[in-house]
């Protein structure tokens, strides 16, 4: 059927993401780029409205982090806006291509949206307020340097006049983009750096917001699907004429090699038709791997002789073998799924004249490139819509784009029709990409005196990039760097501290499992593979953890100064309230510098209450004090839900998890208040906020929860050890 | 979950701490309980502007 632009903005309502910009309209001159609005930019980053509405250009993706405001503040800030008339625009990857990818990148990940972003775009920010005075000067034919701007008002004092940004935009818009503007020092920011309300919350909270799975279009149709559930497993055959009957039932579909999907008038209906589709499999000889035989791999590469060492110095085994004291521990992490509260989704409408799809993405360009390679249409003729986030988690990143890729085939198999795929939680919860499985063995050597001389960590456990960017690993002959982030050699994870004879590496082993980047990636169990060892070496030198820690941290002092911010806010030093212990970690990961200090009680021997959880964290800048304290407070419910509750163990082959009640999450009266320490200390590099914390609270329970019980707890989830979180 | 704190606050106007742990047992993946609980008092106590 005919469906056209203006008929999906009609019935879709409020969908705010994605929609095209840059059309030439009618009015206003030929070569002017103007906002869907038709607003005139003036650069690529702004639009400004006659009425002094100002349009800022996002591309990176909004999945709750907040990054969509930051990055308008920071825009803003420079642009010298009135803020209350701030609206996101969200240039499409069609129109980035259009445009020479004049927006940058689009990916969100990495805790990178504002850290890789703030410097184009508070230039494009200052470029346009340049060209905005520069407009007004001209007008009133005075040199631009007599005139001041400030909330969307330019002012020439001497000759007391005074006009708005909407009036000039247009004029301003004719003129060149300045390439180079000088920025503001963030001490002078009086916006950026400011606890602003998000831009977002508004229509999230009312309703009004349309995600993925809310989407509503004429004429579509839903697809529910299943894929092979043991990974590399491929479609034998099935049954269409099974279910083809049934209430609702369009059509039933292979989807590549490995899925088939109903496609039915309601979800419900193709869901039902589903669970009744009889389907073969041929599942490979990955059917035969289960968690015992990947545990048992893991183990023998704890030993292994070949492994890539990740950071070194000295002669760690020399040291380890003269040392007085040895301390050695075997730790393990489980495969884990992100479980975003909105599963994956993607409504795609294919014709051989054009290929759209609409729902979340964090990589709008992935996405777009996905789209392009299953319709096989060129890139003027497929664009992609994103919506608000249900979370990401790093599930919806530029890898793997398999439910982008599904959509786009089934639609291609009904063309004309948008067809809306939406996973089951089950689907999900077996179609994951997963946090990577992994064990460590750390021999930590002492002095006579306590003082650590020797430090062995070897890791044994998958590889992500192995699977998702197999060139890095080639480059780095064989080595995944990101396996050591938080320990590595140098750069945004390096390790915290300095240890005279260290050896840190990797024994890689890969599964059949897909691995993926789960929030923190590999910072997760390498905080708790490291801070709990710690003090474990510290307990055996005799001495207080943080006190142990802080000598190894003398070349550290970032790390130093959030160790000890986190210490000095639990009251690290006095005396507890009975009953109640405490726990420490740091850890440097995405360029910040991040402690975490817990306080919890342990009754019946096993029943977990956290009664305090401390975190700090040294991002070097601050956009939005408040969306970070969110952040980092999010960040522990993450983090401490995957401790206490999270594992994805695999049967014949599969995932065995397929649903929260056996995959839990935490609930409010189980998550304290977290108090949030911000030291935001400034320098030429600025640190990410969405994942660095989420790896301290796990260490910091679990070091409290040796001082309250004796008990090492060295595996994740700890509801295997028998523990409950109260 | 706000259909859960709307049901609440129904039968609750003014819902203490320990009411809010029993009645909103909702996962939140985002983990933005701390605001959750001041929103929750806040719209009881009249006070909610967004």
């Amino acid at each position: 059927m005919q469906m056209n632009r203006r008929t999906f903005i009609v019935s879709s309502a409020a969908v705010t993401g994605g929609l095209a910009l840059g059309l030439r309209l009618p009015f206003g001159g030929p070569s002017i780029a103007r906002a869907q609005d038709g607003s005139p930019e003036v650069g690529v980053w702004v639009a400004i409205g006659p009425d002094d509405s100002v349009n800022i250009r996002v591309v990176r993706s909004e999945m709750g982090q907040g990054t969509i405001t930051g990055l308008a503040q920071l825009v803003a800030e420079e642009l010298e806006c009135d803020w209350s008339k701030v609206k996101i625009e969200y240039p499409t990857p069609g129109e980035s291509v259009k445009r020479k990818r004049a927006w940058g990148d689009f990916s969100t990940g990495g805790s990178r949206g504002i850290r890789e972003s703030h410097e184009y775009v508070r230039k494009g920010g200052a470029a346009a307020r340049v060209m905005l005075v520069q407009a007004a000067a001209d007008q009133w034919k005075v040199p631009a340097s007599e005139c001041t701007a400030a909330n969307s008002v330019i002012t020439h004092a001497p000759s007391k006049r005074r006009t708005t940004y909407g009036k000039v935009a247009e004029a301003a818009a004719r003129l060149p983009v300045p390439q180079d503007v000088k920025l503001k020092d963030p001490k002078d920011w009086k916006l950026a750096g400011k606890p602003v309300k998000r831009l977002d919350t508004r229509d999230k909270v009312t309703g009004k917001m349309v995600y993925g799975i809310d989407l509503k279009m004429p004429g579509l149709l839903n697809a529910a699907i299943k894929a092979c559930p043991v990974f590399g497993g491929t479609v034998k055959s099935f049954d269409a004429g099974a279910v083809s009957s049934m209430q609702g039932v369009r059509k039933v579909v292979q989807v590549g090699d490995n899925a088939v999907a109903v496609v039915a008038q309601t979800w419900w209906q193709a869901k039902t038709a589903l669970d009744k589709l009889p389907i073969v499999w041929d599942e490979g000889d990955n059917a035969k791997v289960s968690s015992a035989t990947i545990a048992e791999m893991l183990k023998a590469g704890l030993d292994a002789d070949q492994a890539f060492v990740g950071n070194q110095n000295g002669n760690a085994k020399e040291a380890l073998a003269g040392a007085a004291k040895k301390v050695e521990a075997v730790y393990a992490y489980p495969f884990q799924n992100h479980a975003c509260m909105e599963p994956m989704n993607i409504t795609a409408r294919y014709t051989p004249q054009k290929c759209e799809i609409w729902g979340p993405t964090q990589n709008g360009e992935a996405a777009f490139a996905a789209v392009l390679d299953a319709s096989g249409l060129p890139a003027d003729k497929v664009d992609v819509y994103k919506t608000m986030l249900g979370g990401g988690f790093g599930r919806r990143g530029g890898y793997p784009n398999d439910y982008v890729t599904q959509a786009v085939l089934i639609a291609k198999q009904l063309p004309g029709t948008p067809i809306k795929l939406l996973w089951s939680r089950e689907e999900d919860m077996l179609h994951g990409r997963y946090h990577p499985v992994m064990q460590c063995k750390l021999v930590g050597g002492l002095d006579a005196t306590g003082n650590l001389t020797g430090l062995h960590m070897r890791l044994s456990g998958q590889s992500i990039l192995a699977a998702v960017r197999p060139a890095v690993v080639q480059e780095q002959k064989g080595r995944d760097p990101l396996s050591f982030q938080g320990v590595f050699e140098s750069g945004e994870h390096s390790f915290s501290y300095t240890v005279p004879n260290l050896l840190i590496d990797h024994a890689m082993r890969n599964t059949h499992v897909p691995p993926g980047f789960w929030r923190g990636v590999n910072i997760n169990q390498n905080a708790i593979f490291i801070e709990c060892f710690m003090d474990e070496l510290a307990e055996a030198a005799g001495q207080d953890a943080l006190e142990f820690r802080r000598k190894l941290l003398a070349n550290n002092p970032r790390g130093l100064g959030v160790l000890n911010a986190a210490a000095e806010k639990i009251g690290w030093g006095t005396p507890a309230p009975q009953g109640v212990y405490r726990g420490l970690a740091v850890l440097k990961a995405f360029n910040s510098y991040v402690a975490g200090a817990a306080e919890i009680s342990v009754s019946d021997g096993n029943k977990v209450k956290v009664r305090r959880i401390v975190g700090a964290t040294d991002p070097g800048y601050a956009v939005n004090p408040a969306q970070i304290e969110r952040q980092v407070a999010g960040s522990f419910v993450y983090g401490l839900s995957a401790l206490f509750f999270q594992e994805c163990t695999v049967k014949d082959g599969q995932i065995e998890q397929t649903n929260f009640h056996d995959y839990n999450s935490m609930r409010i009266a189980q998550m304290p208040k977290v108090e949030t320490v911000l030291l935001p200390t400034g320098g030429t590099v600025w640190g990410g906020i969405g994942e660095p914390t989420i790896c301290v609270a796990a260490p910091a329970v679990l070091n409290a929860f040796y001082r309250a019980t004796g008990k090492r707890l060295r595996s994740v989830p700890l509801k295997n050890h028998g523990v409950e979180l109260i | 979950m706000i259909m859960a704190v709307a049901a609440l606050l129904k039968e609750k106007p003014k819902p203490t701490d320990a009411d809010i742990d029993g009645a909103i047992t909702n996962i939140c993946r985002c983990g933005t309980f701390q605001q959750v609980r001041e929103a929750i008092h806040a719209a009881a106590n009249g006070n909610a502007k967004v």
